[in-house]
């Protein structure tokens, strides 16, 4: 199989899944009690008006056809309105999707740049100080949950040495640069305000960082173990026989193997970046589609929750193919073998 | 991975005492995997004996005590008490108990159910009905498990009851996942087969001939996961959806201590310390029979 | 390993480039914090979070004073005819709208329409006695009641004018027929207002920014502030750091105590704590659902409840209750005592109880509202205290939302819900019509389902009552029959604490308690940023 077609296969596929997840998260919050459209309009709203809306969000009809008629409306780009901001859901999430992407694009920075590099110099130094403390440091990160990581984030550099802000997006007062994308800092680059974009940048630092630690981590234990055990191989002790410096070997040679086995457990460690992503918003009062999803679901937000939720499953899914190509790139055996994702 | 077929010998019992005996000493040749052991076995001893061991055990019910506040961690209070008056050391105790339920019951209705249907699918791979099953599965694979147990938590009652369902929707897959996997591998190996011909049932055939080959992950899976799914409990009780006060939960205590932070950084770090620990107790302890089931080929 | 270090020194560099870069900056600001959500419609809003920006956008008739009476405000003057069913308004002549138009009889007789259609916010005050308004001329409008209304004036604060045609070019679809949605949407981040401040942003969930109204009728004092932001925060945690860096001039009245007694000791920054004159905290007993349905019951409870330590230790500065209705409030029956905790007399009640014997079968249910941290301390209080006569309490922290979902059905509604209640204006019947009318089932202002008709013809002729006096004592006699039916445990009349900017802030409010007045604003007017001053050179 060729890796277009492999990867044309995975995308079908995917969207498959994906329609799974529609009728799941939909089924799941439609069987719950409660009147959306009563909560809508608030208690003192006259019965007729409430009546005339439930007929527009079609909660007079039955389930089936109700999902038929979100998904016609989804494919119209219309996700529905939102019982706590009363205005429609696309509006939120473009409000609130850029700002979780900033975070998460860093968190991801973070992962593979401090994982990664972990790794291999704890490979290359296995045996030393140095290498014990990056193992002990991994086992660490794993085992802290990231809502522990942002506290302590908080009470180390935000109180103890004050260096990073507490909470929020910018610093309150600071306007935000004119809207091209919703991410502060390419559209502070962008138009010229590097001020807010530096601020905005000040102010994702702790949350990415609590958010990448475990994965992080993870990358550093794998990239680890894969370097040290290809080391051991034939063609590495030839190239080691001819004289070629260690840290050449360990750059130039040794790296793209061993990133196999950390990248393909990436897909896990997204997942869990995607769902810690909902409590750190919450700790770093981030105005990202977390902690409006944390916010929807607590207030029984209906088509909030769907929406978010969605846009969470179309996210992870994305990422998921992304990492299957990668690793079907670095590794034929995969698209030859006829993959499965399950 | 297949003596366990062959190994029909005539001092079964002896020979049963005898690795068990191995797989002790390969697991207790990691000092780490033992202090996992250890930690895991004193979690356990503690939640079972809060009242006794803990200096305060109402601290754990219906208490507030007005006059005893924000006491920084002393002698008396080692972790320190909080804004009811209540002592943390003695709360987090307690909140053993709700976690490991947690665990324990989650793992205890995910596994045979995710096992089940790794098995069916495994088995019946190509099959119609095996794609529905599989398909299925990944549908529930495509949200992260958190995300999908916040949804679900959040639109029941908050109860541990329900926490622990949303937890148990959201886990199986995973399990089912890794079975049908394995299954896959082993359903054309060579002893599959003969056993088919002699026209033994089929169920029987996954649940006594297949099965028995895959305890050994589904067994490090599971102690691992007891960690995270613990973990999973105390996020959805961070955000408020989990067991209700007065019973103290660790990722409650947290959160309402982290809006304490800096000055009275007590109240959420030292519940925060204890998810940690139970956390790697359950890791190291998953490592060690990790290692022990795989050293030994 | 050199790269590594080189990336340090560069992260180093840059943070250092930051730190410079985000210093503080001065403006001429007041920024207020409260909960969101805030809805700055008129016709949606009423609670504290949302009368604080509308109050702020919008005129009203008139407006309400310190002591609790109200004065001319876009209306100069007024009169009535003596039955007390046709009131004419005489409009003050020039005032502009924030688009420059001018305000006349047609925006109020609009205003009114569009807020009697909607049903929310708070046309209930309204609805049942206005019957018609017209427009005499352009100065000039009438009102014409269904039935007499004793304290129309008090209520008339809360009409809030917008206008008519900046509305109607705003229109989206909806349910009101030709008026589509009645500007509903558009009017979630944009004002039609004349007040002294209009919106300059809205961010969902964030803040209101409002910026001040040079052209404003009332005219304005040096030092005013310019602009007036009202951010969507309780996190106590952001909250303390905002007022270390002077970035927050008066916070919201939610925090914890801890977090005043910190926010004291900051230099410059004052805690004010005021009795004002109608909030007061609520324990609401669900009278339909077992076992609170038993009035011996209810008042077992309301005997097991320690009052002291919530007034003293909880809500510092706050008083006991005395009855349905806060004591500074006009039409307070000053005759009703507290309630004492008496475990005694608590059980001898409890016995006298149907439920008596089988309390293990009838756990009660107590919700509390998320956004108060301090009400978590209230209900393990109470959770202990009912303990000790045997009734067992099951407590669940909700958002303020589910707490309103909750309350929309009889079922869903706990039997317990600790509720913070305030006077949407100044006068007893105010907070009797919104806490014990029948009509007042279904929202989080009655957790009781009351449904008492007796009570509801009282207040009704209460209401229509023009006479003040005779009013008032028709006041007292429907509170002495709704203590005697116990349908809620009035805890406290909260203090309001908050803390502010003393160094650079002159806020009336503060002013006020110095001068150890009496405060009976309605909710939202301690907020009025036209009153208030900024210096931000003495930051």
């Amino acid at each position: 199989m060729s890796l277009t077609k492999y990867i044309i296969k995975r995308i079908v596929y995917s969207i498959g899944v994906l329609f799974g997840v529609s009728i799941l998260i939909f089924v799941i919050s439609n069987i719950v009690p409660g009147d959306p459209a009563r909560m809508a309009l608030g208690p003192r709203a006259p019965e007729w008006a409430v009546e005339d809306l439930r007929k527009e969000m079609n909660l007079d009809k039955p389930l089936v056809e109700r999902y038929f008629l979100w998904l016609s409306d989804l494919m119209r780009g219309d996700l529905g309105e939102s019982l706590r901001s009363r205005r429609p859901i696309t509006k939120d999430i473009a409000e609130y999707l850029p700002a979780s992407i900033e975070i998460i694009a860093l968190s991801a920075f973070f992962m593979a740049v401090i994982g990664i590099n972990l790794g291999r110099l704890s490979a290359r130094f296995s045996g030393t100080w140095f290498d014990g403390v990056v193992r002990i440091l991994s086992y660490t990160g794993i085992v802290t949950p990231a809502f522990v990581w942002a506290i302590l984030f908080v009470l180390l550099f935000s109180y103890l040495i004050p260096i990073f802000p507490t909470t929020g997006r910018i610093t309150p007062g600071l306007a935000a640069p004119p809207r091209i994308t919703g991410m502060y800092i390419i559209d502070g680059l962008l138009t010229g305000n590097f001020r807010v974009a530096l601020n905005a940048f000040w102010h994702i630092v702790l949350p990415s960082l609590a958010l990448s630690m475990g994965g992080a981590a993870q990358a550093a234990r794998m990239t680890r173990a894969s370097m040290v055990d290809n080391a051991e191989k034939d063609y590495i002790l030839a190239v080691r026989a001819y004289g070629v410096p260690n840290k050449l070997i360990y750059r130039r040679l040794l790296l793209k193997p061993s990133l196999v086995a950390p990248i393909s457990i990436m897909a896990l460690d997204i997942a869990a970046l995607l769902g810690n992503a909902f409590l750190v918003e919450l700790v770093f009062l981030y105005p990202g589609i977390s902690r409006y999803g944390v916010e929807a679901m607590l207030n029984k937000d209906l088509f909030a929750i769907i929406s978010v939720v969605l846009i969470i499953g179309i996210g992870y899914t994305i990422a998921n193919v992304v990492i299957d190509v990668i690793i079907a790139h670095l590794d034929p055996r995969v698209r030859l073998g006829g993959a499965k994702s399950a | 991975m297949r003596d366990s077929t062959v190994a029909i010998d005539i001092s079964a019992r002896s020979a049963y005492a005898e690795r068990l005996k191995r797989a002790w000493y390969r697991f207790s040749r990691s000092k780490l995997s033992l202090l996992g052991l250890l930690m895991v076995a004193s979690i356990i001893f503690i939640a079972i004996f809060a009242p006794v061991v803990t200096p305060y055990p109402e601290h754990a019910g219906a208490f507030v005590d007005f006059g005893n506040t924000m006491h920084p961690p002393s002698l008396e209070h080692p972790f320190g008490t909080d804004a009811m008056g209540r002592d943390i050391l003695t709360r987090c105790f307690f909140a053993f108990r709700g976690a490991l339920i947690m665990g324990i019951v989650v793992l205890a209705i995910v596994v045979p159910i995710g096992t089940a249907v790794g098995l069916f699918g495994g088995y019946f791979e190509g099959k119609w009905f095996s794609t529905i099953v599989m398909r299925v599965t990944d549908v529930f694979l495509a949200i992260p498990p958190l995300v999908l147990a916040l949804a679900i938590a959040a639109l029941l009652k908050p109860t541990l009851t329900n926490s622990m369902i949303a937890v148990c929707i959201s886990w199986w897959p995973w399990y089912a996942r890794l079975v049908y996997g394995m299954t896959v591998s082993v359903r054309n190996e060579p002893f599959v087969k003969a056993v088919e011909l002699t026209g033994m049932n089929r169920f029987k055939i996954m649940f006594s001939e297949i099965l028995p080959n895959h305890l050994g992950p589904i067994l490090t899976k599971m102690t691992l996961d007891m960690g995270w799914v613990i973990l999973t409990g105390a996020s959805l009780s961070f955000v408020g959806l989990g067991e209700q006060p007065p019973t103290p939960a660790l990722g409650t205590m947290v959160s309402d201590g982290a809006k304490y932070l800096p000055t009275y950084w007590w109240i959420s770090v030292f519940p925060a310390l204890m998810i940690v620990i139970i956390i790697l107790s359950f890791n190291l302890l998953g490592d060690g029979i990790r290692e022990m089931l795989t050293s030994g080929e | 390993m050199k790269r590594v270090f080189l990336t340090g020194k560069f992260l180093a560099f840059a943070l250092i480039m930051i730190a410079v870069f985000c210093f503080g900056q001065s403006e001429s600001i007041i920024r207020a914090t409260e909960d969101w959500p805030t809805y700055i419609d008129p016709a949606v809003g009423s609670d504290f979070s949302d009368c604080i920006a509308i109050v702020n956008l919008y005129d009203s008739l008139v407006f309400p004073n310190a002591d609790g009476s109200v004065g001319p405000h876009l209306a100069t003057h007024w009169d009535v005819t003596p039955d007390g069913l046709t009131w004419t308004f005489y409009l003050r002549q020039g005032v502009k709208f924030h688009s420059g138009n001018e305000l006349t009889a047609e925006d109020v007789v609009f205003s009114v329409e569009r807020l009697l259609t909607m049903g929310e916010g708070f046309a209930y005050m309204f609805e049942p006695f206005i019957d018609e308004v017209v427009a005499l001329d352009p100065y000039t409008v009438q009102f014409k009641m269904k039935k007499p209304y004793g304290p129309f004036l008090s209520t008339l604060v809360r009409l809030y004018i917008l206008e008519k045609d900046l509305v109607l070019q705003h229109l989206d679809s909806g349910p009101y027929g030709e008026f589509g949605d009645y500007g509903r949407k558009w009017l979630l981040e944009h004002d039609a207002g004349s007040g002294p401040y209009m919106v300059e942003e809205v961010k969902m969930e964030e803040y209101v920014l409002t910026k001040k109204f040079d052209d404003w009728w009332g005219g304005w004092e040096p030092n005013a502030p310019e602009y007036f932001k009202e951010m969507a925060t309780a996190d106590p945690v952001t909250i303390r750091t905002l007022v270390a860096k002077k970035e927050l001039e008066i916070t919201d009245e939610l925090q914890p105590m801890e977090s005043y007694e910190a926010m004291a000791k900051m230099p410059g920054v004052e805690v004010v704590r005021f009795v004002p004159g109608g909030m007061n905290l609520n324990l609401m007993l669900h009278t339909r659902k077992p076992p609170t349905d038993d009035v011996h019951f209810r008042r077992a409870l309301a005997y097991a409840v320690d009052y002291k330590t919530i007034a003293n230790i909880i809500f510092p500065g706050s008083l006991v209750a005395r009855g349905p209705v806060p004591q500074t409030l006009p039409g307070h029956d000053s005759s009703i005592q507290p309630w004492e905790f008496n475990l005694d007399k608590a059980r001898e009640e409890l016995k006298k109880s149907k439920y008596y014997g089988q309390l293990d079968e009838y756990p009660l249910t107590l919700s509390w509202c998320a956004e108060v941290p301090e009400e978590e301390k209230i209900a393990l209080m109470l959770q202990a205290n009912f303990a000790r006569i045997g009734v067992k309490l099951e407590i669940t922290k909700k958002p303020f939302g589910s707490m309103i979902a909750d309350a929309q059905n009889m079922e869903t509604t706990p039997n317990c819900s600790l509720v913070f209640v305030a006077a949407h204006y100044m006068e007893a019947g105010g907070m009797l019509t919104t806490r014990y009318h029948s009509q007042s089932t279904g929202t989080w202002e009655q957790c009781e389902w009351l449904l008492n008709p007796e009570i509801d013809q009282m207040i009704e002729d209460a209401l229509s009552t023009i006479d003040t006096e005779e009013r008032f004592n028709k006041y007292h006699a429907i509170q002495q029959k709704l203590v005697e039916l116990c349908p809620t445990i009035w805890l406290i009349d909260r203090a309001e604490t908050r803390a502010y900017q003393a160094s650079y802030v002159s806020w009336f409010v503060a002013d006020l308690v110095h001068q150890g007045k009496k405060i009976a604003l309605p909710l939202g007017y301690g907020l009025y940023a036209h009153d208030m001053k900024v210096f931000p050179e003495k930051k």
